[in-house]
């Protein structure tokens, strides 16, 4: 199946969800209009990522953030039928997570219910050098699968990618596409390159070309207290190659023609994650060896 | 049969000087960047004032700033003490005219020696060095408040990781693009920049002593001083880097200086009597 991806590049106001919101809205009534499928935008997207205890005062619940998209996107564009994917402090109970969510927005269809369809938690909110998450938000517990109308998605927030242990789970429960929203400060300019951005690509490639699956990462945008977030964001195809590369320090929505049915021919091509398949319940005994189970 | 062909191996990484070499067109992108977000997008000013000093950390932010924003929104001040030298000034004017921003010369030496006068007791050269520096960031806020702009700061990690500079004196500034780069990668990035080379070949000077150059003062050149810098902030222990062939007595003086100056890198310390003191509890950025 092919269909159209937007990745937006986005420099939120800090801490002002509003604005952020209707900038997002904005940004989905721009996608809509072009036929985008899916719409996806950064980590912590709705304040900017760095915010210390702050995020307490900005977290929102996942399902006031879809019904704030969706009543700004049909107030604007009353026709629009899009998916998003969009990273976000969320407060459950008297949690705060770093979270993202996919919803289906717009125009009720037959078998395409309007509405919040999947959120994914942040597993590994990094707290070592420039990062300290694991002081202000909770850590997610799992990893899922869920359906989309172009085939099966996975979301990873960010670290959760770096480990290769959640895009091997996602790519188990048969993802196609795997959704990173990401907030990844610039760091090491002894390249063309940022050193975290060929980190990033590094992941993002092996991500894809190991389970054969579409790979889109979307990255935050602007300087925080110093902190670079230069976008650059990409997509990777299942053959593990880069197809595209958003521009530095500049906002854009950056599109690409995606064709799902590529995953089929990358995994009969290189049939690792059924051989996975085949093996795990073996390794699946010694990583929990491994990890100090019985 | 023998095995003919051997191939050696790079070995243990050992930090080096072109671990320091930088894509400068980058850097100046990110720069760039930097100023027009961190000064204009969050904290809505369209101008800034410089202390140009004619040294290269001055020259090189003040070069930025011409850039990121129009010329005519940059002022640069040269502050001169008696001890400063025709030279330094010349340098800074020199910088100022190829740049096409605004530059004013604001004596301190009236102030300085006013201040010193209330003192009868003879004022050393390392008590008078910090009085110019908190007199020079008196001058360049006091011009900031009135011209409605934002002070740049100047100064460069090698500095702020060895304490070479006045607490709350050049420090002060809120906002400084260099503050990440060691002084042989400012040294890069003046060349890129196309800085006038009698700045950036000049021994550096804080300028408070005729003769006097920081790498005196250090009791090491810079070229060296970062190498160690660099290996010290990436985890290697003073001996790892000796056992890689750096110099006992220069790791010990790059350690000594670092250790000596951790104080000059916080904020002053506040007595905690609360669960929610600032800084401590109270957690919120900078930009927030």
């Amino acid at each position: 199946m092919r269909w159209t991806l937007a990745q937006f590049q986005m420099q939120p106001v800090k801490a002002h969800v509003d604005a952020n919101i209707a900038r997002v809205v904005d940004g989905l009534c721009t996608a809509a209009v072009r036929d985008v499928a899916l719409a996806c935008f950064p980590e912590a997207c709705l304040s900017g990522y760095f915010l210390q205890g702050g995020v307490e005062e900005v977290a929102l619940q996942a399902d006031e953030v879809v019904q704030r998209l969706q009543s700004g996107l049909v107030a604007q564009c009353p026709d629009a039928m899009i998916d998003v994917c969009l990273g976000f402090y969320e407060r459950d109970g008297g949690a705060i997570y770093n979270s993202a969510l996919y919803a289906r927005l717009g125009r009720d269809a037959p078998g395409r219910p309007v509405g919040l369809a999947h959120l994914h938690r942040k597993i590994f909110p990094p707290s070592y050098g420039v990062f300290d998450e694991d002081r202000f938000v909770t850590r997610g517990r799992s990893v899922e699968c869920f359906d989309t109308a172009f085939g099966r998605a996975a979301i990873l927030v960010c670290e959760d990618a770096w480990h290769s242990i959640c895009g091997t789970i996602a790519a188990l429960q048969g993802a196609e596409v795997i959704l990173i929203p990401s907030a990844s400060p610039g760091r090491d300019l002894r390249e063309e390159r940022p050193g975290n951005v060929r980190a990033w690509d590094n992941v993002c490639m092996m991500l894809a070309g190991e389970h054969g699956c579409w790979v889109a990462c979307t990255d935050l945008l602007g300087f925080e207290g110093g902190k670079a977030f230069c976008g650059i964001s990409t997509v990777h195809n299942p053959f593990g190659q880069r197809v595209s590369s958003g521009p530095m320090f500049e906002e854009a929505m950056v599109l690409t023609e995606i064709d799902t049915h590529d995953t089929t021919v990358a995994r009969r091509r290189t049939p690792l994650i059924g051989g996975l398949q085949e093996t795990i319940s073996v390794l699946l005994a010694q990583l929990s060896s491994a990890a100090g189970g019985d | 049969m023998a095995w003919d062909k051997i191939v050696h191996s790079v070995g243990p990484v050992t930090p080096c000087a072109e671990d320091l070499l930088l894509d400068c067109r980058l850097v100046e992108t990110w720069l760039l960047q930097f100023l027009r977000d961190e000064v204009t997008r969050r904290r809505g000013f369209s101008r800034v004032v410089v202390g140009l000093s004619g040294g290269v950390d001055s020259s090189v932010t003040a070069t930025l700033a011409a850039r990121a924003f129009a010329p005519e929104s940059v002022y640069a001040y040269r502050m001169p003490y008696k001890t400063s030298s025709q030279e330094s000034l010349d340098h800074a004017a020199l910088v100022a005219s190829e740049l096409g921003i605004n530059c004013v010369t604001f004596p301190i030496g009236d102030a300085v020696d006013a201040l010193l006068a209330q003192d009868p007791g003879e004022a050393s050269g390392h008590r008078r060095g910090n009085v110019c520096a908190r007199m020079r960031m008196i001058v360049l806020f006091d011009q900031a408040f009135k011209l409605g702009a934002l002070p740049l700061g100047t100064g460069n990690k090698s500095e702020r990781m060895m304490g070479y500079y006045t607490w709350h004196g050049d420090d002060a500034p809120p906002i400084n693009p260099l503050g990440d780069l060691y002084k042989t990668q400012v040294w890069q990035l003046a060349r890129h920049l196309g800085v006038p080379d009698v700045i950036v070949s000049k021994p550096a000077t804080a300028d408070l002593v005729r003769g006097q150059t920081d790498e005196d003062d250090l009791g090491i050149t810079y070229v060296r001083a970062d190498v160690i810098l660099h290996g010290l902030l990436s985890g290697y222990t003073p001996e790892q880097l000796v056992s890689r062939g750096h110099d006992p007595a220069e790791v010990e003086t790059v350690r000594r200086r670092v250790d000596a100056t951790h104080w000059k890198r916080q904020l002053p310390t506040a007595a905690m009597v609360s669960d929610t003191a600032i800084g401590e509890y109270y957690l919120r950025p900078v930009d927030y």
